[in-house]
């Protein structure tokens, strides 16, 4: 394919690709060469030729003007109207009829302006044309390295001669034109892709690979070689941009199908960079042959990175890479096909290169762009992998959590329950095995009395556990609150009792102190109170709890009558011996004085004045 | 039995509403020491009895009991709040359940005894019901704070037990006081505190009972309504 396009512009696609069939009037050419400034063609010297005709092989190396000559006769001279069809003028050329200039080009000096792809068509002037002999004289400008000169000519009747010229300027133009577009707008697109993500660097191959056949194929529409200033720098570039294509080509594929190899690489571009320099180095007179070999190593690469891309995705078995292995095989097989009709091996003389190249840079933007779409989808279900898994791993953490929550619920639970028995046990047990362990061994019975104030104590008791559990906020057991339940009861009892009751608190608001502890000083409370209560005949008493340093001090003061503290066996004894009990378990002293101007209960507990906070919240 | 000083003037006749004999013999020798003539005490042991005698005689008091062999005290002091709104009636609790009290209280009770405590403690009670006051303990101020929500002082967690009951507006007075009763202070050291009279702090403390018990007529007239009971 690349041969065939190749063909199409470097030698003169002269046959015609696929066109109407149709006969003109017999044309007898000669042609003759002369200089560059020649105004008019040498009286000797002609040669006749067919068309069309190429003088590189009658005379090598020769640059310069070359004179076409064209008759006809006889009745085909005769008819009118007459058109002239020319499909072709490699390079610049001048068109006379009968010695009358009917058509010229731009440039017909260096730089030369650029027919060599651009079908020309003219309806004779009837008032030129003779009846009996009738010359068509072109003046060529062009050179032997090129392919100089003239493509096919066609004299007849318009109706048979325009159609020639349609569907030339069809294919050798629009067609190219269109290619040209697409081409640009591809390159335009991945390039933008490239630009937003440079490490997919298969988009910035495809789009060098786009520019460079870009520059390669404006050679077939370019009508001046602008910007360059000659006709040899053009065709120099020419063939660089052909070289760059074929190596962006082989980048690209290879990028494509997700390989590096640093070392082919490297060689790949050290040959480019070689077939270069020969090519801008070689003198002119050897050019057509350096070019001849420039333009096969380009095409050889080409093929060969084709073979192993059908190779290597024959065996991946990749979609996308299967699809664009197809493309490559139509455009090679297209492209030999070409050549072999273009060697005249074969002679349908359809050439399917032109709309195969387009088919190939369509289908390979195609595979990438599906390429970028499959990408672009896997990241979407990525996405939804993602949320889906966040959701999943949300529900799961709420699961821990709630069961966690629960755990410390029941932890929680437990704890009070714990603590409950512990209460029960340390409180209302012993008072009770004690209870017990009195009525089994007192040798005269028990009072009825002191049964039942064994029962009111057992009874206490079991009140101060309840009223301590019944605060529910385990943060908020601070000691005052806990007392709240027990003063609130024993003051009204007090003050039914005309006894003038005075709670003072003193640095304890916010003393917190463990259950046990609280508890034991609630049951001392209790029992100085009832104390008080019951057997002191005061009219005031007065407590105060107040906090100094790491001391806890508790006093119980009366004005009652007071008795004596040495009486063990009184009723006083046996409270003053389960108050001094108490006491000593939670590590306190126990002070009592008492006279005929009331009694002072104090209890000091060192070292637990603290906030119990901290060790509270670790159980 | 004395305990306390004959009270000059007990209305007559009560009834007590109670299914354990002993403390109805218990009971009534208290409200004998209190005053009231032996044949001024009505007895019965189930909710069916209590009507039955209440429809017989008019009742100037009534105790009555929470566990009643054929259902809840609650129900009867309900019942009689509503047809007779005047009607004294005290709760007889075991031991200090904040919850049943409270309930007791919405439903119209105007006081309530703790059977645990010593005979002087209930007689105390009881003067005071006879007297217009208004008992309170510090649970069970402890329980009005939580449930309505604004136990500001003591912490600021919601109060797990509101649930989704009607909001009960309480003044800032009203909550202050409600916070010394939960310290443990009596009337008469809040009345000092605050420099109000006794008379004063009672007359709020009628006024949380009254703001609580209207709270749930107006939700048993909703109910009612939903269940097509009234119109």
């Amino acid at each position: 394919m690349i041969l065939a396009l190749l063909a199409h512009s470097t030698l003169c696609a002269a046959a015609g690709n696929l066109a109407p069939a149709a006969t003109g009037c017999p044309l007898q050419v000669e042609a003759v060469r002369s200089d560059w400034q020649a105004q008019h063609p040498p009286a000797d010297g002609w040669t006749p030729v067919k068309l069309p005709d190429f003088w590189s092989s009658r005379w090598p190396q020769f640059d310069g003007v070359v004179w076409y000559r064209a008759t006809w006769s006889g009745r085909c001279a005769a008819e009118r109207p007459l058109a002239l069809f020319l499909d072709s003028m490699n390079m610049a050329g001048a068109v006379y009829l009968n010695g009358s200039l009917i058509g010229a080009d731009d440039r017909l000096s260096e730089p030369l302006s650029r027919s060599w792809n651009v079908p020309r068509y003219w309806l004779l002037p009837a008032p030129l044309l003779r009846d009996d002999t009738n010359t068509i004289l072109v003046r060529l400008s062009g050179f032997a390295a090129y392919q100089g000169g003239l493509g096919t000519m066609t004299v007849g009747t318009p109706t048979t001669v325009a159609p020639r010229y349609v569907h030339a300027r069809r294919v050798r133009r629009d067609i190219q034109l269109f290619s040209l577009a697409v081409t640009s707008t591809l390159g335009c697109f991945f390039l933008a892709l490239w630009l937003m993500r440079r490490q997919e660097t298969v988009y910035g191959w495809f789009t060098l690979q786009s520019a460079t056949w870009w520059c390669f194929g404006y050679n077939q529409i370019a009508t001046s070689p602008w910007p360059l200033s000659s006709t040899n720098a053009w065709e120099a570039i020419q063939s660089i941009a052909f070289i760059l294509y074929s190596a962006c080509f082989t980048m690209f594929i290879m990028r494509f199908s997700e390989r590096r190899r640093p070392r082919l690489e490297i060689a790949l571009w050290a040959l480019s960079a070689c077939q270069i320099l020969a090519m801008l180095a070689a003198p002119h007179g050897f050019l057509a042959d350096v070019r001849s070999i420039v333009a096969v190593i380009p095409v050889i690469t080409f093929i060969a990175t084709c073979v192993v891309f059908v190779v290597h995705s024959l065996k991946t078995r990749r979609g996308d890479q299967i699809a664009l292995s197809g493309c490559l095989v139509v455009f090679v097989a297209a492209g030999i096909h070409d050549l072999l009709d273009f060697l005249g091996i074969l002679d349908d003389n359809v050439y399917y290169s032109p709309v195969t190249a387009q088919i190939q840079m369509i289908s390979m933007a195609l595979v990438l762009a599906s390429r970028f779409v499959f990408n672009l989808r896997k990241i979407e279900s990525f996405n939804d992998q993602l949320t889906e898994s966040i959701a999943t791993a949300n529900e799961e953490l709420r699961v821990t959590l709630h069961r966690q929550h629960e755990l410390e619920l029941a932890n929680a639970r437990l704890n009070e329950r714990l603590n409950l028995a512990h209460d029960l046990h340390d409180g209302l047990g012993s008072t009770l095995v004690s209870s017990i362990t009195t009525l089994e061994h007192s040798p005269h019975g028990v009072p009825p009395t002191r049964f039942l104030d064994i029962l009111k104590e057992l009874r206490d008791d079991l009140r101060i556990i309840i009223d301590a559990a019944s605060i529910h906020h385990a943060e908020s057991r601070s000691l005052v609150e806990m007392i709240a339940p027990l003063r609130h009861r024993l003051t009204h009892s007090l003050e039914a009792k005309q006894i003038n009751c005075q709670w003072r608190f003193s640095n304890v608001d916010d003393l917190q102190l463990p259950n046990t502890v609280s508890l034991g000083i609630l049951r001392i409370l209790q029992e100085g109170l009832t104390n008080v209560l019951q057997h002191s005949d005061a009219d005031r008493a007065e407590i105060d709890i107040e906090r100094v340093g790491p001391v806890m001090r508790l006093s119980i003061r009366d004005n009652g009558h007071g008795f004596d503290p040495s009486a063990i066996d009184t009723h006083h004894g046996t409270g003053m011996r389960s108050m001094r009990a108490r006491a000593s378990k939670l590590g306190g002293t126990f002070f009592l004085t008492s006279g005929t101007e009331g009694t002072l209960l104090q209890i000091d507990i060192a070292g637990i004045a603290i906030d119990f906070r901290a060790s509270q919240s670790r159980i | 039995m004395t305990l306390l000083p004959p009270e000059p003037m007990v209305p007559g006749p009560l009834l007590i509403v109670d299914d354990e004999s002993l403390m109805q013999s218990r009971l009534s020798a208290i409200l004998v020491s209190l005053g009231y003539a032996p044949d001024a005490l009505l007895y019965a042991d189930s909710i069916a009895a209590a009507r039955a005698v209440r429809s017989s005689q008019p009742c100037a008091m009534a105790l009555v009991d929470i566990g009643l062999p054929d259902g809840t005290g609650i129900d009867l002091i309900r019942e009689w709040h509503e047809s007779d709104p005047a009607l004294p009636i005290l709760v007889i609790s075991a031991w200090s359940t904040g919850n049943t009290i409270v309930t007791a209280l919405q439903a119209g009770a105007t006081g309530y005894l703790l059977k645990e405590r010593d005979d002087i403690e209930i007689a105390l009670s009881i003067r005071s019901a006879l007297r217009g006051g208004a008992p309170i303990d510090p649970f069970v101020a402890r329980h009005i704070l939580e449930t309505t929500g604004t136990n500001a002082a003591a912490d600021s967690a919601p109060a797990p037990v509101s649930g989704a009951a009607p909001f009960v507006r309480l003044s800032p007075r009203e909550i202050e006081i409600l916070g010394l009763v939960s310290k443990g202070l009596t009337n008469r050291e809040i009345s000092e505190l605050l420099s109000l009279s006794k008379l004063t702090v009672e007359c709020h403390i009628k006024s949380i009972y009254k703001k609580m018990s209207v709270r749930s007529r107006t939700q048993a007239v909703f109910e009612a309504r939903a269940h097509g009971l009234l119109p």
